[in-house]
C-alpha cells in the first residue's frame, strides 16, 4: 500500500516504536507511579522520560506541566472545559476541526458562551480586524496551527503574540503542526497535541502543555498514585489532569518516536514533507479539471493537499485510489467549518492526500499517474 | 547514629526528577516504598545513604525539586525512628 493519509495518523511509525510497545507489554507491564518494585520503577521512568522529551521538543524546562491524554480531542476538551466559565467570549479561527468546534458548540449551548471568528481571506489574516476583535477583550483565543483539511499553516506565533499583548490566554491546537513545525511552550498558554500524527508514535497517545499562568479544573478526578490519603484531586501538575492508568505501552512507543524526531530534526522532517507536497501540487496543476483547495506556497503549507475534480466526484476518485491501494481520505475530514471557509462544504468536501516523512517521490508519482490516467 | 535520609514527594514526576539530580550528584540512593510511619501520600520515597540532611535539602532547593518532607532515620533500641528535618 502507498499510505498518503498522514493527516489522519502517521504510518509507518518511527523505527523502534512497535518494538517498544511490544517490549513494554511482554517485559514490563507494571503500572506507573504506584509502587517501587523494579518493573513499576521502569514504568514510572518511561512516563517521566517521555515527558522530558516532549519538554525538549516544546523548548521548556517545565516538563511537569505536560499531561498525557489519549489524543488531541481529549486534550482540547480538558483545556476548554477546565478553563471556560459561563458567559465567556471566545475567539477562534474559521479553520477549526470538530475537536475544537464541537466542544465550543457544546459550551455555547450549556454555558452561554459567545463565539467570534478571525477573518481570513485567501490565506491572509485580516490583522486590523483581529486587532479590533482583541480590543473587545475576549476571554480566550483558541485556534489551530494548521488546517487538517488543506494544510494551511496559520501564522500561529504572530497571532498568539498579538493576543498576549491584550492579555488574552491562547490555546493552540497543534494536531497538524507538532513534529514538523516549531511550537514553543513560551508562546502559548496551552498547547494540545497528538502523539500518533507528526510525533510518529502510537495511537491512544497525546497530551497538553499548560503554562503556570493557567489554572485548570480537573474534568476527570481519580486515582493518581499521589496524595492517596486524600479523597480530593491533587492540585499539582501533572497529576491534576492525569487520573487512572495511562496508556503505558503507547507512551513507551512515543518515547522512542520522540527521540527519533529530536535526532532527525523537525526541519529535516518538514523539508521532506514539503518537498513531497510541492511535487504533488505541481502534478495536480497539470491535470485538467482538478481544482486545488490548498495553499501552494510552501510557507503556508503543513503538508496536506485537498482537491476536487470537475470531471469526477471525489468518491469516484477515492474508489480508484482504494483499488490502486493508495490510502487517502475523502469528505469533510471532521472539519465542516474549514470546508465552509473553503467553499467546499456544499459539494461534500474534498479529496485529501497527506504525505509523511517516510513517503517517497515515487509514491506521489503513483498518485498523480492514477489521476492523469482517469482523464484518458 | 544518623546514616540515612528519606525524602517524600507529592507525586511521581517530582520523585523521578529527584532521581535524575541525585544520580548527577553521585549520591547513594534508592527508591523505596514510602515508610508508613511518616506518610501515606505517595507510593514511594527516596532513601539516601547520607548523614547530612542540610546538604540534601540544599540540593533539592537548588534544583527546584518539589519534595514534601525530609526525614533523618535513627535507630533506637533496635527500632527505626524518623525525625522530620526542618
Amino acid at each position: 500500500m502507498i499510505y498518503l493519509d498522514n493527516a489522519a495518523t502517521s504510518f509507518p511509525k518511527a523505527p523502534g516504536v512497535a518494538d517498544a510497545v511490544s517490549r513494554f507489554i511482554t517485559d514490563i507491564g507494571a503500572n506507573a507511579g504506584r509502587s517501587s518494585y523494579s518493573t513499576a520503577r521502569k514504568s514510572s521512568r518511561i512516563i517521566y522520560q517521555t515527558r522530558k522529551l516532549l519538554a525538549k521538543l516544546l523548548n521548556t524546562d517545565n516538563s511537569s506541566n505536560i499531561c498525557f491524554t489519549m489524543n488531541t480531542t481529549q486534550a482540547l476538551n480538558i483545556a476548554l472545559k477546565g478553563f471556560v466559565k459561563p458567559g465567556f467570549k471566545i475567539l477562534t479561527s474559521p479553520y477549526e476541526h470538530n475537536s475544537v468546534m464541537r466542544p465550543l458548540r457544546q459550551l455555547e449551548s450549556q454555558m452561554n458562551i459567545s463565539l467570534d471568528f478571525i477573518k481570513i481571506n485567501n490565506y491572509e489574516i485580516d490583522w486590523q480586524h483581529l486587532k479590533d476583535q482583541l480590543e473587545q477583550k475576549p476571554d480566550l483565543l483558541i485556534f489551530t496551527a494548521a488546517s487538517n483539511v488543506n494544510g494551511y499553516l496559520l501564522p500561529y506565533n504572530k497571532i498568539a503574540s498579538m493576543a498576549h499583548k491584550y492579555d488574552i490566554p491562547v490555546i493552540l491546537d497543534a494536531a497538524q503542526a507538532l513534529g514538523s513545525n516549531p511550537v514553543e511552550a513560551k508562546d502559548f498558554d496551552i498547547i494540545c497535541f497528538p502523539g500518533h500524527k507528526g510525533l510518529l508514535g502510537p495511537m491512544g497517545t497525546g497530551g497538553l502543555y499548560v503554562s503556570d499562568s493557567i489554572s485548570l479544573q480537573s474534568l476527570m478526578p481519580g486515582g493518581t498514585g499521589s496524595r492517596s490519603s486524600s479523597e480530593y484531586q491533587p492540585d499539582e501538575m501533572p497529576d491534576l489532569l492525569e487520573s487512572g492508568t495511562p496508556n503505558l505501552p503507547g507512551l513507551a512507543g512515543l518515547q522512542v518516536s520522540l527521540q527519533y524526531i529530536l535526532d532527525t530534526g523537525i526541519e529535516t522532517i518538514a523539508a521532506r514533507k514539503l518537498q513531497l507536497t510541492s511535487q504533488f501540487l505541481q502534478e495536480l496543476a497539470e491535470i485538467e479539471g482538478i481544482i486545488i483547495h490548498s495553499p501552494i506556497s510552501p510557507y503556508l503549507q503543513a503538508g496536506v493537499v485537498s482537491f476536487t475534480s470537475l470531471r469526477y466526484s471525489i468518491s469516484d476518485i477515492a474508489w480508484e485510489f482504494d483499488k490502486a491501494d493508495i490510502a487517502c481520505r475523502m469528505g469533510m475530514h471532521c472539519a465542516p467549518a474549514a470546508h465552509k471557509q473553503l467553499g467546499t462544504y456544499e459539494q461534500g468536501g474534498t479529496l485529501r492526500l497527506s504525505p509523511g516523512y517516510f513517503n517517497t517521490p515515487a509514491d506521489i508519482d503513483s498518485a498523480a499517474k492514477l489521476l492523469k490516467g482517469m482523464n484518458k | 547514629m544518623n546514616l540515612q535520609i528519606v525524602i517524600t514527594f507529592s507525586g511521581t514526576h517530582a520523585a523521578m526528577a529527584a532521581e535524575d539530580i541525585f544520580k548527577e550528584q553521585k549520591l547513594d540512593f534508592e527508591l523505596i516504598p514510602t515508610p508508613r510511619e511518616i506518610s501515606a501520600e505517595c507510593g514511594f520515597a527516596l532513601l539516601v545513604r547520607n548523614s547530612d540532611s542540610n546538604q540534601i535539602k540544599l540540593i533539592c532547593d537548588q534544583n527546584s525539586l518539589r519534595f514534601s518532607d525530609i526525614y533523618r532515620i535513627y535507630y533506637n533500641n533496635g527500632g527505626k525512628v524518623y525525625e522530620k528535618s526542618d
